[in-house]
């Protein structure tokens, strides 16, 4: 059997497929009880996964299109142009001076060139995007129903106060401290809606896990049964924590 | 000489890639693609970087000792994606794919729900409506919440419109005020790295 018909069998079988998520995501709600090896395993192992994962892509999306394939191409046909890729690469490489105590200032060439390159790129697009959002805002008044047009007026009028808000070249006092004081409740609202969204994010991403256990009934009580062993034989004769003076009273 | 020479690298640069908003033509159009080029290879060594310094850590770890075993996993499970990888491709139906799907999808999501749990106790904890701001903020939240689920229309019908309101009128609103905040900070902030009023990004 080749290694390529032995890796399918293992990875791409259904026991795998069944077994292996549903054990994952018992292992990392194991945590809901208190931190545990197991959690630790599945925290690891999904470290590892991740970063497999993200290294792979990169040399497929960004290493081979954008240095090996130029570099290969420099050696079939090489242009005057391709010295700026050499230069390129040896500026680059001073990054790794960093990880260097004595010469750690010799990567503030690339620093020093990165970041001006990012000011000199970021500022006129940050300036866009002000403008851009300005100009989203200024959109007529008369928006069909009241309804509508109570949004024109709650983001116009909310918008200008919250960044009143920010306004510190005066004291917030009389008008300017009323309005200001609209601008905090408006971006509480933002603050609240913000959560409320986060929360309702996380707990359909909950619904997601359970709807995965109920799918594979067999595995998920198995593993939760074997989970729940594991840890009732860790907390008890594995790792004997010291009671706090408030537990060992009561 | 160690930060004033970046310094006045970073100037050069960015004058130049500021310059090339406002000036067409040829030579702006060369150097548009000097620059690209200048990051894409940055960002490969940069790709470079971050393997050599996940390697360098576990590494120590395991010389050291500290958590040995779960940085040998970490680094066995790095091997094995790349030996997936290179063995079989990164398509859909392969083994590097099926391993995604059954090992990272489920870990990331199954870490990202446990926080459904800590947010809501953090919140139970933290949220108390002392004064009118934070009584907004529990209104808007809750409203908001209850206009994502079933429950909340049962309650009350206007409570889905309630919520589609909150969400396009005062929190588009609030966030709008805070993108502006961001980006004049930002603005700033790159306005004191090109003059070399901001130097934390450089070392000694």
């Amino acid at each position: 059997m080749d290694i390529k018909a032995l890796l399918d069998n293992i990875f791409l079988n259904d026991m795998f497929v069944s077994w292996i998520p549903v054990l994952a995501t018992i292992m990392i709600l194991s945590f809901l009880y208190r931190d545990n090896p197991l959690y630790k395993i599945g925290e690891n192992i999904f470290i590892g996964v991740a970063l497999g994962y993200g290294w792979i892509l990169s040399w497929e999306y960004i290493v081979d299109p954008f240095f090996i394939m130029p570099v290969k191409d420099m050696f079939v046909e090489f242009h005057f142009w391709d010295i700026t890729y050499i230069l390129w690469f040896l500026l680059a490489l001073t990054m790794f001076f960093r990880f260097s105590r004595k010469n750690a200032w010799v990567a503030n060439y690339y620093f020093g060139f990165l970041f001006g390159y990012m000011a000199g790129y970021y500022i006129p697009i940050a300036i866009q995007n002000i403008l851009r959002q300005s100009t989203d805002l200024m959109k007529p008044i008369n928006q069909g129903s009241f309804f509508e047009s109570s949004k024109w007026f709650v983001i116009i009028f909310g918008t200008f106060a919250a960044l009143m808000y920010f306004f510190f070249s005066k004291p917030h006092r009389g008008l300017l401290g009323k309005t200001a004081r609209v601008g905090i409740v408006v971006m509480m609202i933002f603050f609240g809606a913000a959560f409320g969204s986060t929360v309702m994010g996380r707990v359909s991403l909950f619904i997601d896990r359970a709807l995965l256990l109920v799918e594979f009934p067999m595995q998920s009580i198995v593993c939760t049964i074997a989970v729940i062993i594991y840890m009732i034989i860790y907390f008890k004769f594995i790792k004997k924590e010291k009671l706090h003076d408030d537990e060992s009273f009561i | 000489m160690k930060k004033e020479i970046p310094i006045l690298l970073g100037l050069i640069v960015g004058i130049l890639w500021y310059g090339e908003f406002f000036i067409a033509g040829m030579f702006q159009e060369n150097q548009k693609l000097f620059f690209a080029n200048g990051m894409k290879i940055a960002g490969v060594i940069g790709i470079m970087v971050g393997v050599y310094s996940v390697a360098r850590q576990n590494y120590y770890k395991i010389k050291y000792n500290n958590e040995r075993y779960y940085a040998i996993l970490r680094v066995f499970m790095i091997f094995l994606m790349i030996f997936l990888g290179i063995t079989s491709g990164t398509s859909p139906g392969t083994p590097f794919s099926s391993m995604f799907m059954s090992v990272y999808v489920p870990f990331q999501a199954t870490v990202f729900s446990l926080l459904a749990f800590y947010i809501a106790s953090a919140a139970y904890r933290s949220f108390k409506a002392k004064s009118v701001e934070s009584g907004v903020l529990l209104a808007a939240s809750i409203i908001v919440m209850l206009s994502k689920i079933p429950i909340g229309q049962e309650i009350w019908s206007q409570i889905p419109v309630m919520g589609e309101w909150i969400m396009d009128a005062p929190s588009s609103a609030g966030r709008r005020a805070i993108i502006f905040g961001g980006y004049l900070g930002s603005i700033t902030m790159m306005i004191r790295i090109f003059f070399g009023l901001e130097r934390s990004h450089l070392s000694e």
